[in-house]
């Protein structure tokens, strides 16, 4: 189990990483590069050997993608943030409490150490837990290249099927904005794993915003494990009236679920977990809502 | 080096300066060297084991820049610049001292192979816990989590990682 | 008789037997200086083994040429390379003669490749052996061996494999049979005696030890010798498969066996890259090592289980058994040297822990393309305990009591005991379960963990739905036919112990020193015991099947009190008084004749023994001893587990667990106890995520530990485990074997519970336990509850 020979590049800058992507893509297009970031999926696939990437740029040491920034409505997070540092970062976790209840779930300790924020966005796994918050965050990622300059992708549009984002081979993921979670929402992430670190059997999140008389104004939630990429399921059009109950998030989630295909082995077992977790995530996220809202008042 | 320099993946060696266990390690590696086998080839630091080379088992566990990392899963060239700790590392921590005390006291290791995995990991939980709140069973469990013991039931592993987070004034540094 | 309460601490003069004494092998473990076989690498040229991505195919052409020219790669070579006398590994056990008349025991000769040239047999079987510089080079030259395979249809199913018409998967046998057994015995019961009977049809999974640390050898070549370092549980049987399958002397063979990351049974095996390093290591001249990785373990290494139990139970209106049926199957995959024991081991132990007067047994092992088996803990045990303690559980529901009331009313209890069954054991002596009281453990488990328990962790828990199970065991431990003890003093007034049960994270160095001491009066901290080493004890048997406290600990208990009785007589003869005066001491000898006071410590006794010492002549203190018992002793137990039911997705967490079992004295409370708790674990894994899965061509699917799941520390809950010892006289030192206690039960427990969580909604009959049709159990539960 060890990897396949390949050349490596350090970059000591992203301008650096964007001219080696560019040279590479030019070079030989047959040619495959990978960008080495954390390296906690890559390194696995590697040494399985399931990967064999010719060349590898390492933006590890770029530590100026490591930094986060917040503004008034959103944070703005480097590539490089390690999955720890959203876990238990005080004031990203503040603002962004959903996002690191997912960077909280993903693999141990030991990944969360070395995993990034960008690299998991790439790996674009649909049963990855963070490109799922970024989806119901309504996050822009920012991606960057030597020839084409820098574009913005939602996060709805980013991933193109199972492990393939809509980057192209010279580009770099360098920020991700992130709008930051308001008053009166509250979020859910409920995950299910044969154990814990394990890839997600389903797993749900979701963001509830509530009006101060305790009725429900929005809803977006989403679903990883469901299909080949993280979806989406909350459907503007179906309103909740009153003061939600147990059954109200029951029915919601039996109805977003309905039409799932999930590509596993026991496709109906899959869809009720999936259905599990989306209740209970909104049970949560409403819960949430609400709590805040009573120590504001 | 260039682009065409590296080009040659069986023949390019990456320069490597590290630090590990304090000391300063300068030489030249194969890029898809792993962490690990430069630890247990290259300096024969054996105390770092692989148990599945896919980041699974967590019998790898080493620290780097303080936070527990595994070996597996990172390339030597990786660590360029950054400080490298493994169980061989920790002789002479208070912290791991207290926790392997605890470990034998509690039948915490049978066959061995991944306890020092657990020592790095247990280390790290301890080390960086906020001190004015207790570590709990469920707080241990999950953290080690991550590492796979196939002997004992975790059960010795668990009672020796809260005795040694519980009480460091009483805990006496282990003999090596 | 039992055996006195285990003490903590040890005081003076007491024996160390008995007393939780620290680990002797936990400090260099600790500091990250153990030795295991990887950290011996250094120096050698890397082995790497390319293996049949075919799960049945014939080998039509291989081509080594591009191999052979890649960089670092020293030699490749196929199974025509190979100088071999035999080209296969020989069976690892044979029933007795006894046995065998009265079970119809038979099996065929198994002729698995070494290395196969025409025609392979499961995926991950090893075809050919690469030598390169380092392993990052030989795994790049593996890619550039050609192999041109033919696929032949692949048989996954035993049903299948077995049926008239299908073709012999081994072309040297007739028929796909492995093995077969049949056991009658009892009178026909009186249908109007029956009140209820259940049929059932129980499945337990292919799972298996995967150990955290993988095989692995080290040869090195040495004039006329070779000296191989494996990772193995049975050094002196791998060193007879390595000299029947060169030809080579016993003598020109030394297996030593490091530090080793865990065994469970699949170590306990005799294996083709044990063989083949050391014949390449001949043949390049070369010092070789071949560190298995994870992905060829989860393919290559000896796995276990797979079973399928078809079952019919009658009880009487009481409850009581009256006739117990059980027509089981055996998956061993391509090839297993243990099947004779699995089998025999299903049949005995599907007798269970009860008074059962009719029974009819059969069973059969067929070939099918998968991986190769061996014995994993337990060893059939676990399989006949859940098919029997299922099928309890069954009909006590259909008859309206509890399954801990169906068990009571069967167990063999301090009347019954000891308990002969009309059926010899494997050795050819008639069973006798020489126990104290069976239903004492019931109890004891309950006391433990009764019923109630359900009640708090249902409150502790709402997303749970909560139950409670029991299940009992019982297990032949200690099985001969022989272990090696010696016992040796050495030139500065020490002791070196040895054995041939090799040590896999069983504390041997620890518990095996305990005995040493004991037998020969000293301070346990002269007493050092060596890794195993065929050098150092000639003949041995290993360790698996519970067998090396009852076995290696009796021989060294012998050897250390010859080896004190020889020195009394030496000191006596020193100190030029009667031996009878002669009395030991901590650290040698002491006499008196009322006036005068003597010492002579073991050093000075060394001394006089070595060369220019005055009994030089005498030669050296040094016993060999060889434990050969009269037959197996038997360990019985009682489990109970409290699970949950995730309601919304069907997870089950075990939450609470206890263990009560009648072993005999223990050497090493902590030592056992670890040992049951380990077992546990193993069991739960076993019980719900562990699984080695194939596809329907054969592929298999749990090729990583990503998917292959081991229990981690949310897994596993703390166990309780309460000990009733009752001292056998089958062994001087009154033990029975207990590391496979803890296992043996655990899927019937657990399966129990979880019946008992969901309402009887579901019958759980398979491991491991799935959880979709309980989620469906779960939600009618919470419908019907609202």
């Amino acid at each position: 189990m060890k990897p396949a020979p390949f050349a490596y590049l350090r970059a000591r800058s992203v301008a650096e990483a964007l001219e080696m992507l560019g040279a590479s893509a030019h070079r030989d297009a047959d040619a495959h590069t990978k960008v080495l970031a954390g390296g906690q999926s890559l390194l696995t696939l590697m040494n399985l050997r399931l990967a064999r990437p010719d060349q590898l740029v390492d933006i590890g040491g770029l530590m100026e993608l490591s930094r986060t920034f917040e503004d008034t409505d959103s944070v703005v997070l480097g590539a490089l943030v390690r999955h720890r540092t959203l876990e238990t970062d005080p004031k990203l976790g503040k603002r962004l409490p959903l996002v690191a209840a997912a960077a909280g779930q993903i693999g141990h300790v030991a990944i969360r150490n070395r995993g990034t924020l960008g690299g998991s966005l790439s790996h674009a796994d649909p049963a990855a837990e963070l490109p799922l918050a970024m989806l119901v965050h309504e996050a822009v990622i920012h991606v960057e290249s030597a020839t084409s300059g820098r574009r913005t992708i939602r996060a709805e549009d980013f991933v193109e099927s199972i492990f393939t984002t809509t980057m192209q081979a010279d580009e770099l993921l360098t920020w991700v904005t992130v709008p930051s979670a308001r008053p009166g929402q509250g979020w859910g992430f409920v995950e299910f794993a044969p154990r814990i670190g394990d890839y997600a059997q389903a797993g749900a999140a979701c963001l509830v915003t509530v009006a101060p008389d305790g009725s429900v104004a929005a809803i977006r939630a989403g679903l990883l494990a469901a299909a080949d990429r993280p979806l989406v399921v909350s459907e503007p059009g179906d309103e909740v009236s009153g003061i939600p109950t147990h059954e109200t998030w029951e029915r919601l989630a039996a109805h977003w679920t309905r039409n799932l295909e999930p590509l596993t082995d026991d496709p109906d077992h899959t869809r009720h977990l999936c259905r599990a977790a989306l209740s209970q995530a909104l049970a949560d996220a409403y819960r949430r809502a609400r709590t805040d809202q009573e120590e504001a008042a | 080096m260039t682009v065409e320099d590296a080009f040659s993946p069986l023949a390019q060696r990456v320069p490597l300066a590290t630090t590990v266990n304090g000391r300063p390690v300068t030489l030249a590696v194969p890029a898809r060297l792993t962490l690990a086998d430069l630890l247990r080839d290259e300096l024969h630091l054996t105390g770092t084991h692989l148990g599945c080379e896919h980041g699974v088992c967590g019998a790898c566990t080493v620290l780097v820049d303080g936070r527990s990392v595994r070996s597996c899963l990172l390339f030597a060239v990786q660590v360029e610049g950054r400080s490298v700790v493994t169980v061989e590392g920790l002789q002479d921590h208070p912290t791991t001292g207290r926790i392997k005390c605890a470990m034998a006291r509690h039948h915490g290791l049978q066959c061995g192979f991944c306890t020092p995995g657990m020592l790095v990991t247990a280390t790290e939980l301890i080390d960086r816990h906020p001190p004015e709140k207790p570590l709990d069973e469920a707080c241990v469990r999950e953290t080690m989590s991550g590492n796979i013991c196939r002997c004992t039931g975790y059960q010795g592993i668990v009672r020796a990682v809260l005795e040694a987070a519980a009480d460091p004034a009483t805990g006496t540094t282990h003999e090596g | 008789m039992s055996a006195p309460p285990p003490r903590v601490t040890h005081g003076p003069g007491e024996p160390y037997v008995g007393t939780s004494v620290p680990r002797v092998e936990d400090q260099r473990l600790l500091d990250g200086r153990g030795r295991f076989l990887a950290d011996l690498a250094a120096g050698a040229l890397s082995v790497v083994f390319l293996r049949s991505t075919e799960a049945h195919a014939v080998i039509e052409s291989i081509d080594t040429t591009r191999a052979t020219d890649m960089p670092g790669v020293v030699g490749v070579y196929t199974g025509n390379d190979l100088p071999l006398a035999r080209d296969y590994i020989g069976s690892l056990h044979t029933p007795d003669p006894g046995f065998v008349a009265a079970t119809g025991f038979r099996m065929p000769e198994q002729r698995l490749a070494i290395l196969p040239v025409d025609r392979v047999h499961y995926v991950g079987q090893p075809v050919v052996a690469l030598v390169a510089s380092d392993r990052y080079l030989g795994e790049d030259a593996l890619e550039a061996v050609d192999i041109t395979y033919r696929p032949l249809p692949a048989v996954l199913d035993p049903s299948a494999s077995l049926a008239p018409d299908a073709a012999p998967i081994h072309p040297h046998l007739p028929d796909n049979e492995a093995g077969r057994i049949e056991v009658e015995f009892g009178d026909d019961v009186a249908a109007d005696a029956v009140a209820v009977t259940v049929e059932g049809t129980y499945r337990i999974g292919r799972h298996g030890a995967v150990p955290l640390e993988g095989r692995g050898v080290l040869a090195r070549v040495d004039g006329q010798r070779v000296s191989v370092w494996t990772s193995t549980q049975i050094p002196h049987l791998v060193r007879q498969g390595i000299c029947e399958a060169t030809g080579w002397s016993v003598d020109a063979v030394r297996v030593v066996v490091p530090d080793v990351g865990g065994g469970f049974g699949t170590k306990a095996n005799v294996y083709a890259e044990e063989v083949v390093v050391p014949v390449l290591a001949r043949l390049t001249g070369h010092d070789l090592v071949w560190v298995e990785d994870r992905q060829e373990h989860l393919v290559g290494s000896a796995q276990g289980r797979d079973q399928v139990h078809r079952t019919r139970l009658s009880v009487d209106r009481e409850g009581r058994v009256l006739r117990w049926e059980d027509d089981f199957l055996l998956d061993i995959g391509a090839g297993g040297l243990w099947v004779a024991g699995v089998v025999a081991n299903t049949a005995i132990h599907l007798l269970g822990p009860y008074r059962i007067p009719r029974v009819r047994l059969r069973g059969r092992a067929a070939f099918t393309n998968k991986t190769i088996t061996a014995q994993y803990r337990g060893a059939g045990r676990p399989e006949a305990c859940f098919a029997l303690e299922r099928s309890l559980d069954d009909a006590a529901g259909r008859l309206g009591i509890t399954p801990v009331e169906i068990r009571r009313r069967n167990l063999l209890t301090a009347a019954d005991l000891p308990y002969a069954q009309p059926l010899p054991y494997r050795d050819g002596v008639p069973i006798v379960y020489d126990g104290g009281d069976y239903l004492r453990c019931l109890d004891s488990v309950l006391e433990l963990l009764p019923a109630e328990t359900v009640e708090r962790l249902a409150a502790e828990h709402p997303d749970l739905t909560i139950g409670h199970g029991v299940g009992c065991y019982i297990e032949a431990t200690g099985r001969g036919s022989f272990e090696s003890g010696r016992v040796r003093l050495t030139s500065t007034g020490g002791f070196e112990v040895a054995s041939g049960a090799a040590s896999a994270g069983q504390a041997h160095e620890t518990v095996f020193a305990q005995v040493a001491a004991d037998g020969l009066g000293c301070s346990l901290e002269l007493v050092t015991v060596r890794r195993s080493d065929t050098d150092l004890v000639r003949h041995g048997v290993g360790t698996f099947a519970s067998r090396s406290a009852v076995l290696a600990g009796s021989a060294i208990r012998r050897a250390a009190e010859q080896l004190l009785d020889q020195a009394t007589g030496r000191a006596a003869q020193l100190l030029g008084v009667s031996p009878d005066l002669v009395k030991s001491t901590a650290s040698g000898f002491a006499a008196a004749d009322g006036s005068s006071e003597w010492e002579i410590s073991w050093a000075d006794l060394a001394t006089a023994c070595a060369p220019g010492g005055a009994q030089e002549q005498l030669g050296p203190l040094d016993v060999v001893e060889y434990f050969h018992p009269e037959t197996v002793t038997w360990t019985m137990g009682a489990h109970a587990a409290v699970v949950g039911v995730h309601r919304g997705t069907g997870a089950v967490s075990v939450l609470s667990y206890a263990v009560a079992h009648e072993g005999g004295v223990e050497i090493n409370p902590q030592v056992v106890e670890g040992q049951v708790i380990g077992g546990v674990a193993q069991g739960i894994g076993g019980a719900l995520l562990e699984q080695f899965r194939y596809s329907p061509t054969g592929q298999p699917t749990s090729t990583t530990l990503a998917e292959y799941l081991l229990p981690g520390t949310c897994d596993v809950p703390d166990v309780q485990v309460r000990h009733l010892g009752v001292a056998t006289p089958c062994n001087p030192l009154g033990v029975r074997g207990a590391g496979e206690s803890g296992t043996i039960a655990v899927s019937a427990t657990v399966a129990g519970a979880v019946e008992d969580a969901l309402h009887g909604l579901v019958r759980v009959s398979e491991t491991p336990i799935r959880t979709g049709p309980l989620r469906a159990a779960a939600e009618q539960i919470r419908r019907e509850g609202q």
